[in-house]
């Protein structure tokens, strides 16, 4: 914990934010008159204002209160300025001698929260809150504990998880390719011309996954099956079939391309017998992956491929992975410009000033997850005349009331009207296989708004720095860009109009779909076993 | 300490800063336009119609509540409050005839033996094209569902589970309500709280979350929101008046 986590109330007659139940100025206030230990007075220690409330030094004399009161004070003092090795030391020769000092062990607890060491943390401002009357510091304090327990119990797996991934990749190259060679008669049920299964949620349009699969469904040639539905239907003209392990409806053999993992319909895959699987598993946690492609990839007996949309997220898994462009569509072209009339001679108008808008994507739509609303972000609203936030969720209790936020829910046709009166989209920076926003990105390059993109993102590699985007590597360097783009206008649409150039290219859609029949028509990567190993040697 | 139904029931509940004070900053994002005239049912103390004439300086905000302390406490920040039972408010007499453009009914229905009917009887104060902006508390969160799966259902002062509560709602039967009731409901908008939710799941598999007294399945992730749903915000409006039909 830093020096600010005293801040000092309005007031100097204030009760003190450190809970010690005496005013600001003669508790925090005199320390931070003196300026830290250095400058604590060797007096102090004689003389010292601080006392603990009566209760807890009932049997302490009063010589030794100011000894105790001195410690206290330069105990904070060191904690203030950071050393907390010396502010430990005197906190715990306090506590030896008046072990309720209720101050000493919430000072304490809050050395050990910045040490990391959160359950020892807990214990001792538990322990300080039983002595106390429940006091706003105290439980704000303990609140920053257990809000970082969480996101240790919640982010300390999927790191474990995540340094397992190349493991695992070798475990899914590592088996055999399926029954491929089984008899086949007549060229037709020659491996490469085999029938192409989409496997996937079909009706959850609006999740990275089910969006994919209707994507690719128009995009090549497959038989179309739903994990989330039963029976048969019609989508795009084309049918669909629901997959029930229990009435043997799923696809046998051919080629399996399974879009998304986050699910526990795959009884049917051991029934299966695909010759080839290739697994599109982008936007999942490590512990997802991790469970889901074992047990596709049957603990390693069957081959199976992965996909990535981003060479960066296929090396957290290893070499040797499918790296394909997203297959977004290209949106409409925005309809011309109504020509306009010129105002009639001799009437005024009065121009209104066009308002600079910046855009963020507030959700992913794979895991529902605290979306970041730091200090950075609320910086980045006096930079705009106007943020729009798409799919806010939690933000919309941070900007709710902040009249220069605009919200935009996340509805099948609501990426338009958000990206479209946008001057600059930010990609704000998240942990990878968090990294959603597939459509966002290309969608808004295809319409020509400037994007800045951190510079780890899965999407810095689309982008060339300068040129068709702008990449940052922190906050301030994205506020220096923004203010940049802002005042050169011209600058801001040379770089949407470099976007919207190259992403028409990319996401042609016959150009895409060339690019997924080759993947799904063309040469396996996986190695075999032995020449995995031949490699390795 | 004294449990809820002493303390929290009854017709003479004191003010509440905490309940009836608390602003709904996350309500007023999904105003992005001018809401106009804006009738607050339920309005408490009055913090969320301040909050939207600050957000949109001009805007006039009528509140109706009946617990009378609140109501005097609202009175500071609002054009009109009535204190009075929405189901016996007679509102041309309090406002005359002028036309409301937005209704807040936050956190309010759950509280009504017969919200159907109060729906019905607040759309005939409507015009067409009127904004109905609800918040109801999702039954259905991981929380609640844990706490039920481990045999506990404990009312408390405030949350899904208070103890004033006399109706509870899924994301379906909201649905259901409004439109049964009339409405025509644009969307409705699930308000998250992740680490609420997070602070009771102790593991995770493929499409499954597990908490202390229960595993759970959710199908996509529209379905995992509702998990993590504490409420949901119903945006809805009064259609057009149906054609008239003679009945013969």
């Amino acid at each position: 914990m830093d020096a600010g986590s005293i801040v000092p109330p309005q007031s100097r007659n204030s009760p003190c934010p450190c809970g010690s139940g005496q005013r600001y100025k003669n508790c925090h206030g005199l320390l931070a008159e003196s300026g830290g230990a250095a400058a604590v007075p060797s007096h102090a220690l004689q003389r010292s204002t601080y006392r603990a409330p009566a209760a807890e030094w009932l049997d302490v004399g009063e010589d030794e209160q100011d000894h105790l009161g001195g410690m206290m004070e330069r105990a904070l003092a060191h904690q203030l300025a950071a050393r907390t090795g010396e502010a430990e030391r005197d906190y715990r020769a306090v506590l030896e001698r008046a072990p309720d000092t209720h101050d000493a062990l919430h000072m304490l607890g809050v050395i050990e929260l910045g040490r990391q060491n959160l359950d020892e943390a807990e214990l001792l401002i538990r322990r300080a809150m039983t002595l106390r009357a429940p006091h706003p510091a105290i439980v704000r304090n303990l609140k920053l504990v257990e809000e970082a327990k969480l996101t240790h119990r919640r982010e300390n797996p999927e790191r474990l998880c995540e340094r397992a991934l190349p493991i695992l990749s070798d475990l899914l190259r590592g088996g055999s390719p399926g029954p491929a060679a089984r008899a086949v008669v007549g060229s037709a049920n020659a491996p490469g011309d085999a029938e192409i299964h989409l496997v996937g949620r079909l009706h959850a349009p609006l999740c990275d996954d089910g969006w994919l699969l209707q994507r690719l469904g128009q995009l090549i040639d497959a038989r179309i099956w739903s994990l989330d539905a039963r029976g048969t239907g019609s989508f795009a003209n084309r049918k669909w079939f629901g997959i029930d392990a229990d009435t043997g409806s799923f696809p046998r053999f051919g080629t399996h391309v399974i879009v998304g993992v986050d699910t526990e319909n795959f009884d049917w895959l051991d029934r299966a017998t695909p010759d080839r699987v290739i697994v599109f598993c982008s936007g999942v946690t490590p512990s997802i992956c991790l469970d889901q492609l074992r047990r596709i990839a049957r603990d390693g007996a069957r081959t199976v491929e992965l996909a990535f949309f981003s060479s960066a997220e296929a090396a957290r898994f290893g070499a040797g992975h499918h790296v394909i462009v997203p297959p977004v569509a290209l949106p409409p072209p925005p309809p011309p410009a109504a020509a306009q009339a010129p105002p009639p001679r001799g009437v005024w108008r009065i121009e209104e000033r066009a308002r600079w808008r910046l855009g963020i994507v507030g959700q992913t739509h794979q895991a529902v997850q605290d979306v970041e609303a730091g200090e950075g972000l609320q910086r980045l609203r006096h930079y705009a005349d106007e943020l729009a936030i798409y799919d806010a969720g939690r933000l919309r209790f941070e900007f709710g009331d902040q009249r220069n936020v605009r919200f935009f829910a996340r509805t099948p046709d609501g990426l338009l009207p958000f990206l479209s009166r946008l001057d600059a989209l930010v990609v704000r920076p998240r942990t990878w296989y968090h990294e959603s926003g597939i459509q966002e990105f290309f969608t808004a390059r295809a319409l020509g708004v400037p994007i800045l993109c951190p510079a780890t993102s899965r999407w810095a590699e689309y982008m060339q720095d300068g040129i068709d985007g702008l990449l940052y590597e922190n906050d301030d360097r994205l506020l220096e860009l923004v203010s940049d783009l802002r005042t050169a206008p011209g600058w801001a649409a040379d770089i949407g109009a470099a976007a919207r150039k190259c992403t028409a290219a990319l996401l042609d859609p016959e150009r895409l779909g060339r690019a997924y029949a080759q993947l799904i028509h063309g040469p396996r990567i996986a190695a075999s076993r032995h020449a995995a190993r031949a490699k390795l040697s | 300490m004294e449990p809820v139904w002493k303390t929290h029931l009854g017709t003479d509940v004191p003010f509440d800063p905490v309940y009836h004070e608390n602003p709904r900053v996350e309500i007023a994002s999904f105003i992005n336009e001018p809401p106009n005239v804006v009738l607050d049912i339920g309005c408490g103390g009055g913090a969320t119609g301040k909050l939207i004439k600050a957000k949109f300086p001009g805007t006039r905000v009528i509140g109706i509540e009946l617990n009378p302390y609140a109501a005097a406490y609202a009175r500071q920040f609002l054009d009109v409050v009535i204190c009075e039972s929405i189901d016996t408010v007679d509102l041309a007499q309090h406002i005359g005839d002028l036309q409301v453009g937005t209704v807040l009914l936050l956190d309010v229905l759950e509280h009504i033996y017969d919200p159907w009917r109060t729906l019905l009887r607040v759309r005939n104060w409507l015009a067409p094209g009127t904004r109905v902006l609800a918040s109801l508390p999702n039954i259905r969160n991981l929380a609640n569902l844990d706490q039920l799966a481990g045999g506990h259902w404990d009312y408390g002062p405030n949350g899904v589970l208070d103890v004033t509560h006399v109706r509870f709602f899924t994301r379906e039967s909201l649905q259901a309500m409004f439109e049964q009731t009339g409405y025509r409901i644009d969307r409705i908008e699930p308000l998250v709280q992740p680490r609420l939710i997070d602070a009771v799941v102790t593991q995770r598999s493929p499409g499954r979350l597990h908490t202390a007294n229960m595993s759970i399945a959710y199908k996509d992730f529209s379905d995992l929101e509702d998990l993590y749903a504490m409420q949901y915000v119903i945006d809805a409006r009064v259609p057009a008046l149906p054609s008239p039909t003679i009945v013969g």
